[in-house]
C-alpha cells in the first residue's frame, strides 16, 4: 500500500518532464530577450553618455568656431572601436568636426533626431549646451556589435539552458531506470512472497498427508493386530462354545443313565419282592440319592452354563466387530441404491431418536454402489445414534446423499474415486476438537461415558467402508457440529453378487 | 607632440574660420570690418554661458542683463540682433551704448572698443572690483588688462584671457573657454 503509493508518487511522468523543458526554454527565451533588450539599452546609454561627454566638452569649440579643438575632442572617440562615426554640428547646421571609419558614411545633420537604429547601427544625437545656451549637436554612431560578441553574451544562457535540459533528461532517465528497477524489485518480492506462500501451503499439505499416512498406517497396524487377535480369539471362542455344548450334552446323558439304571433296579425288585435285596436296595437308594442331589444342582449348573454361553456370545460379537474394523469380516456385497436403503431404514432410524432430535433427509442419489447392505444399514444406524448422542439438548441430524461426477470429484479430496455417491450424516452438535477428530476412527477410542460406548462404532464403519473400496472422513469443528462423509464408488453392475468373503 | 598638434589645430582653425568668414559674407555686410564685428557680436553673446557671475551681480530676478558698449559702437546693430528676445536665466538682455562708465550703470559686460591708454584705463578702473566682464579689442594694457581681449590672428577672431582681472571682478571662467584662448594670463 505504502510501497505502491510511493511508487505512484515517484513515477516518471514524461509529460511533466516535457512541460518542464518547454517552460525552461520559454524562461530562457524570455531571459535572452530581456538580456538583448538590456544590452541594447545599455549600449544606447553608453553611447549617449559618451556623446554627452563630448557635447559638454565641445561647447566652447563650437561657440567660438574652433574646429581644431572640436576635432581634438572627437578624435578621442576614435579609440573606441565600438563607434563607427561621430559628427559635431553648430546651431546653424554647419559641420564643425567629425570622423567616420572606412566603409561608413558621414553623419548628416538632423536636429529632430534623438536616437535611431539604422542598418543595425545605433545613432545617437545629443545637443551641446553651455548653461541654457544651445551651441550645436553631437552625433555618435555605434558600429554594429560583432556576432561573436553577441554569441558570447548569449552563450551563457544557451549553455545554462542546454545543461538544464540535459540535467532534466538525465534526471528523467535516471528516474525511469530507478522506477524500472523498483518495479522489478517489487515484482520479485511479490513472486518471492507467492513462492513462499506456495511453499508454506505445500509444507502444510505435506504435513497433512504425512499425518494422514501416519494415521492410516496406525490404523492398518492396529487393524492387523486386532484382526489377528480377533481371528485367533474367535477360533478359541468356537472351541470353547463347542466344548461347552458337548459338556452340557454329556451332563444330560449321565443323568438319564442314572435314571434308567434306577428304573431297571426298581423293576427287578418289584418282580421279585421276596428276594432279600435289602443290601441292593440300600445301594440303589444311595445311588438315587446321589442322582437326586445332582438333579437338585442342575438349575444352578444351568445358570453357570448360560452365563458362560452369554460371555462367549458377547466375546464373539466383539471379535466380529474387531474383524470388521480389520476389514476381515465376511461381506455379502450387492448393488444398492443408498436412497432406497435409507428410506427402508427410516422407521428404525426414527425409533432410535430422542424427542428433541429431528432427522432430515436430503436424498438425491440415483446411482448404485456395491456394498453389503446389512453392514451399510448398521453403519448408518451407528452414525445416527452417534449424532443423537452428540445432541443431548436436541438438534438436527441430516442424512444427505449426492451423486458426484468424476470431474467434480477431481476437485475434492476424493479425486481417486471417480464417479461416486456421497453420503453424509451431519449433526448440529458440539463438534469435535482436532485431537478427537484424529483419533475418532481408532478402535476402543470413545468419548462416551464408561459402559456407554464400546469405542468400536466408528472404527467398524471405517473398516467396513474401506473394505468396500469406499472412503470415510470426518468434518468437524468445535461448536460447528460434525459431519461424517462416506463416499462409495459408483457401480454399473445391477445384479446381486454372490457371497464374497474378504479377509 | 602636444606642441605639433597645437600648431596643426591652430592652422585648421584659421582655415575653417576663413571659410566661415566667407560663408558668413552671404548674410553679413560685405565689408570685412563689418564682418569682423558681426563675429565679435556673436562671440560676445556666446561668452556669457562660459562665465559665472556672483549672485550679487543682479539687483532682482527680473533685472536686465546689461551689455554695455563704451566708446564707438562698431557693431552696427549686430549685437542687438544677437541678443534680441533672449534671456540670461530670468534676466532679459539689454544693450546700451555709453560714452563713459561713470555712475555705475550696472553693466554685466562692458565692451570697450576704440579707446586707448588713459581712456581705456579709466574705463576699466570704473568697473574694477565689480562683477563685470570686461572685453576689449583694440589694445591691451598689461598693467590694467581686461578679462577678455579679442584679437585677429591669421584673419581669425580669437581672444586672450586674463584670469587676474577676472578674479578681481569676482568672475569665474569655464576651463573650456580657457582652453580656446590664445593666451591665458594669470
Amino acid at each position: 500500500m505504502s510501497i505502491s503509493s510511493a511508487h505512484r508518487m515517484l513515477a516518471f511522468r514524461p509529460r511533466l518532464a516535457v512541460v518542464a523543458a518547454v517552460l525552461f526554454l520559454l524562461a530562457a527565451g524570455a531571459a535572452t530577450a530581456f538580456q538583448y533588450r538590456n544590452a541594447r539599452n545599455d549600449r544606447l546609454r553608453q553611447v549617449r553618455a559618451q556623446a554627452s561627454v563630448v557635447a559638454a566638452s565641445v561647447t566652447a569649440a563650437i561657440a567660438f568656431n574652433d574646429r581644431a579643438a572640436a576635432q581634438e575632442y572627437v578624435n578621442a572617440l576614435k579609440l573606441n572601436p565600438g563607434l563607427d562615426a561621430a559628427a559635431v554640428y553648430d546651431q546653424q547646421g554647419r559641420h564643425v568636426a567629425g570622423f567616420h571609419r572606412d566603409g561608413g558614411a558621414p553623419i548628416p545633420n538632423d536636429p529632430t533626431l534623438a536616437s535611431a537604429s539604422r542598418d543595425g547601427k545605433l545613432l545617437v544625437a545629443v545637443s551641446a549646451r553651455q548653461g541654457a545656451m544651445r551651441m550645436g549637436t553631437v552625433y555618435l554612431r555605434a558600429a554594429p556589435i560583432p556576432w561573436t560578441v553577441t554569441a558570447a553574451r548569449f552563450s551563457g544562457i544557451a549553455l545554462l539552458t542546454l545543461m538544464a535540459i540535459i540535467f532534466l533528461s538525465l534526471l528523467g532517465l535516471g528516474q525511469r531506470a530507478l522506477m524500472r528497477s523498483h518495479a522489478s524489485l517489487l515484482r520479485q518480492t511479490t513472486e518471492l512472497a507467492e513462492a513462499n506462500a506456495r511453499l508454506g501451503e505445500e509444507m502444510e499439505q505435506r504435513l497433512r498427508t504425512e499425518e494422514a499416512l501416519h494415521q492410516s498406517r496406525k490404523m492398518e497396524a492396529v487393524g492387523q493386530i486386532s484382526g489377528g487377535i480377533a481371528h485367533d480369539f474367535n477360533n478359541l471362542l468356537m472351541v470353547l462354545k463347542g466344548s461347552l455344548a458337548l459338556f452340557v450334552k454329556r451332563l444330560q446323558q449321565s443323568d438319564e443313565a442314572f435314571e434308567q439304571l434306577d428304573a431297571a433296579a426298581r423293576a427287578q425288585i418289584a418282580a421279585d419282592p421276596a428276594r432279600d435285596m435289602q443290601a441292593t436296595r440300600d445301594v440303589l437308594d444311595s445311588v438315587l440319592e446321589i442322582a437326586e442331589q445332582r438333579r437338585a444342582r442342575r438349575p444352578q449348573l444351568d445358570r453357570y452354563l448360560t452365563a458362560a454361553e452369554d460371555g462367549i456370545e458377547r466375546a464373539a460379537s466383539l471379535t466380529q466387530r474387531l474383524l470388521s474394523f480389520a476389514r476381515r469380516q465376511p461381506l455379502t456385497p450387492s448393488s444398492v441404491n443408498l436412497d432406497e436403503l435409507v428410506r427402508k431404514m427410516q422407521p428404525l432410524l426414527e425409533h432410535s431418536l430422542t424427542p428433541l432430535v429431528y432427522l432430515r433427509y436430503e436424498l438425491a442419489s440415483r446411482w448404485l454402489v456395491l456394498c453389503d447392505p446389512n453392514q451399510m444399514e448398521n453403519a448408518i444406524l451407528n452414525l445416527v445414534i452417534n449424532a443423537r448422542d452428540a445432541l443431548p439438548d436436541g438438534g438436527d441430524i441430516t442424512i444427505r446423499t449426492t451423486d458426484v461426477v468424476a470431474d467434480a470429484a477431481a476437485e475434492s479430496e476424493a479425486s481417486d474415486l471417480g464417479d461416486h455417491v456421497w453420503l453424509a450424516v451431519a449433526d448440529t452438535g458440539a463438534g469435535m476438537s482436532e485431537e478427537i477428530r484424529r483419533k475418532a476412527f481408532e478402535p476402543f477410542y470413545t468419548t462416551k461415558p464408561m459402559g456407554k460406548g464400546t469405542g468400536l462404532g466408528l472404527s467398524t464403519i471405517h473398516g467396513y467402508v474401506l473394505q468396500s473400496n469406499g472412503q470415510v472422513s470426518i468434518d468437524s469443528e468445535p461448536g460447528h457440529g460434525t459431519t461424517i462423509h462416506i463416499r462409495m464408488p459408483r457401480t454399473h453392475v445391477a445384479a446381486t453378487a454372490d457371497t464374497e468373503t474378504l479377509s | 607632440m602636444r606642441l605639433g598638434s597645437h600648431w596643426r589645430r591652430r592652422l585648421t582653425s584659421a582655415l575653417t574660420a576663413l571659410s566661415l568668414c566667407v560663408a558668413g559674407a552671404a548674410w553679413a555686410q560685405p565689408a570685412p570690418a563689418t564682418l569682423e564685428y558681426a563675429i565679435k557680436a556673436t562671440y560676445l553673446y556666446k561668452l556669457i554661458p562660459f562665465v559665472e557671475w556672483p549672485p550679487s551681480a543682479f539687483a532682482s530676478r527680473s533685472a536686465p542683463f546689461l551689455i554695455c558698449v563704451v566708446g564707438d559702437n562698431p557693431f552696427d546693430g549686430y549685437l542687438s540682433q544677437a541678443v534680441a528676445g533672449r534671456r540670461f536665466g530670468t534676466h532679459p538682455f539689454a544693450v546700451r551704448n555709453l560714452r563713459t562708465l561713470e555712475g555705475k550703470p550696472g553693466c554685466r559686460i562692458v565692451f570697450i572698443s576704440g579707446l586707448h591708454d588713459a581712456r581705456l584705463r579709466q574705463a576699466l578702473a570704473a568697473v574694477a572690483g565689480r562683477p563685470v566682464l570686461t572685453v576689449t579689442d583694440s589694445t591691451i594694457d598689461s598693467d590694467a588688462p581686461s578679462v577678455v581681449h579679442f584679437m585677429i590672428e591669421k584673419r581669425h577672431v580669437r581672444f586672450e584671457i586674463d584670469l587676474g582681472a577676472a578674479a578681481r571682478n569676482d568672475l569665474k571662467l569655464s576651463s573650456k573657454l580657457l582652453h580656446l584662448a590664445v593666451t591665458v594670463r594669470h
